[in-house]
């Protein structure tokens, strides 16, 4: 379902006189439907820069993302249209990190429904789903309508996976999104991403742990660190 | 991907101020740091824009003061008349042709029924000494309305979407706070269901705490109404929570453009790069 060719990711920061830095050295790997792929390595190896090649948030320098998308065939997300890549983000691939970056304001249902009311899912409908996810997430009910940014380390980490599961993307990107869980609350969360691995969803993750990457990684990519570019 | 075409598409937009030389471009632009000529002394307020909204899209215009973004806005708005350039709108009822060669008449039918804007300076969207809900029926007019009760009941509607005491609507804005003053403005913006809405710094200049809830209120409508809007801000803050794609303007020119987060998270250009780096985002 996903083939990467040669990604590679050169940030060229101007204020620093055209300074080149190594975001990510050549890689390519792929995942067949329904699959998971961890991405595993030292840190500072590049692994958050391939998700976020992925998700768009940066712009590939080379290399292609051929992904098989539900209803236009093999897309290349390294090239495809700006307006395109947002409906596949809303229609299609879910992204997590292990930070909570929300519209404030909103409560912890609105934030997790909203994915669900891009989706045209009707409001009320919507906001239940999402009470009975952070339910099962453990998040205490007298928070469901409160704001996430008052919430603990480890709650708003639940808002965060809530949020990314709750439209059961068919891809779903994650960056370490149990890094300050309880062990509980990991294997509620554990629990949830393989349900959502037997409905078929394809997953490139990265964690840590790997007690937590075993259980839920298909197939495991060791990242390599980057060459030193001679200056 | 069977995506929906766009519901505004413009090219080439230009606007200048003089008449222009043979070495214009010579000397300004983004690359040169200005935007008026230093032979001539024209001032290319901006130059060759093209920009395309999609159906409930919100795309947003980020810049430093100056750069050109306003005049954009108000080109597309028939505020300014543009020299050069061509604009489409794909809405009931309008024509398939350049809409900046309509006559006047036709122009201001057309902004009264697909379009709505909201300024920076509520004086230049409301009449300050006309109530509120005066405002409100005065645009229904304009785009055709003609029964004063459902006017009135529209307008009451819209007053209470945006917040404002429909207990006051029989008061002139002018007693109003900046705040509300910018939410009469959107509600007589939204009241005729334009195709396309127009923000232009909707927020700069008020309080902080104020600015919050004008942008909550935005947002709130947009996921109620999808309306295709256009978010003109220097703040990157407000790019950032309102638009889904946005382009960076620099001396009259779009250096950039792309998804917002790729844009704060992985800017091209050195404009771009210095812009996020000194915001606090
Ligand atoms: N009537 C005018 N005569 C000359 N220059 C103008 C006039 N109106 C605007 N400009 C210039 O056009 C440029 C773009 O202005 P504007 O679109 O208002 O920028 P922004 O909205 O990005 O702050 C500025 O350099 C401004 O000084
Ligand atoms: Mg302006
Ligand atoms: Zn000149």
């Amino acid at each position: 379902m996903l083939t990467v060719q040669h990604l590679s990711k050169t940030f060229t920061i101007h204020q620093l006189d055209g300074k080149h830095i190594e975001g990510v050295s050549p890689v390519s790997f792929s995942v067949p439907e329904g699959g998971s792929l961890a991405l595993s390595g030292p840190s500072g190896t590049g692994k958050s820069s391939i998700l976020k090649c992925l998700y768009r948030t940066y712009l590939p320098t080379t290399g292609s993302i051929e992904y098989e998308s539900e209803t236009a065939g093999v897309l290349d997300l390294a090239t495809l249209p700006e307006h395109a890549m947002v409906h596949l983000r809303n229609a299609e691939i879910g992204y997590v990190t292990q930070f909570l970056r929300v519209i404030p304001r909103v409560p912890a249902t609105g934030v997790v429904a909203e994915p669900l009311l891009r989706r045209g899912v009707p409001e009320t409908e919507a906001l239940e789903q999402a009470a009975v996810l952070l339910r099962r997430l453990r998040i205490p009910e007298e928070l469901l309508d409160a704001y996430p940014v008052t919430f603990s380390g480890g709650e708003q980490q639940r808002v965060n996976i809530a949020r990314a599961m709750i439209a059961r993307p068919r891809l779903l990107l994650l960056d370490e999104p149990t890094a300050s869980l309880d062990k509980a609350s990991i294997s509620i969360v554990i629990d949830l991403l393989r349900e959502l691995q037997a409905q078929g969803t394809t997953m490139v993750m990265i964690f840590h742990d790997p007690d937590i990457m075993n259980a839920l990684a298909g197939q495991v990519l060791s990242v390599t660190p980057r060459e030193e570019i001679p200056a | 991907m069977n995506l929906p075409h766009p519901i505004l598409e413009a090219r080439g937009l230009t606007k200048r101020y003089g008449d222009g030389c043979p070495t214009c471009f010579d000397h300004t632009g983004a690359a040169h740091g200005r935007n008026r000529c230093p032979d001539c002394g024209t001032v290319w307020a901006c130059r060759d824009v093209d920009l395309t909204i999609h159906p409930q899209e919100v795309l947003g215009v980020v810049g430093e003061s100056g750069s050109g973004k306003s005049t954009v806005l108000k080109m597309l708005h028939y505020d300014l008349e543009a020299d050069g350039g061509d604009m489409r709108v794909r809405a009931e009822g309008v024509e398939d042709s350049n809409l900046f060669d309509l006559t006047s008449f036709r122009k201001r039918q057309l902004r009264n029924a697909v379009m709505g804007i909201v300024y920076q300076h509520p004086h230049l969207g409301l009449r300050m000494n006309v109530s509120s809900g005066g405002n409100i029926a005065e645009r229904l007019l304009m785009a055709g309305w003609r029964n004063v009760g459902d006017m009135r009941n529209r307008a009451s509607e819209l007053l209470e979407r945006t917040e404002v005491p429909v207990e006051r609507m029989d008061e002139a804005p002018r007693n109003f706070s900046g705040g509300m003053q910018q939410r009469v403005q959107i509600a007589k913006a939204l009241s005729n269901r334009p195709a396309l809405l127009l923000l232009d710094e909707v927020t700069t200049g008020l309080d902080v705490s104020v600015q919050a809830r004008v942008l909550d209120l935005i947002r709130r409508l947009q996921e109620e109404l999808h309306v295709a809007t256009l978010v003109v801000s220097h703040d990157l803050g407000v790019i950032r929570m309102l638009t889904t794609r946005c382009m960076v303007m620099k001396n009259g020119q779009v250096v950039e453009s792309g998804l917002t987060d790729q844009i704060l998270e992985d800017p091209q250009h050195a404009y771009t790069q210095l812009l996020v780096s000194s915001a606090l985002v």
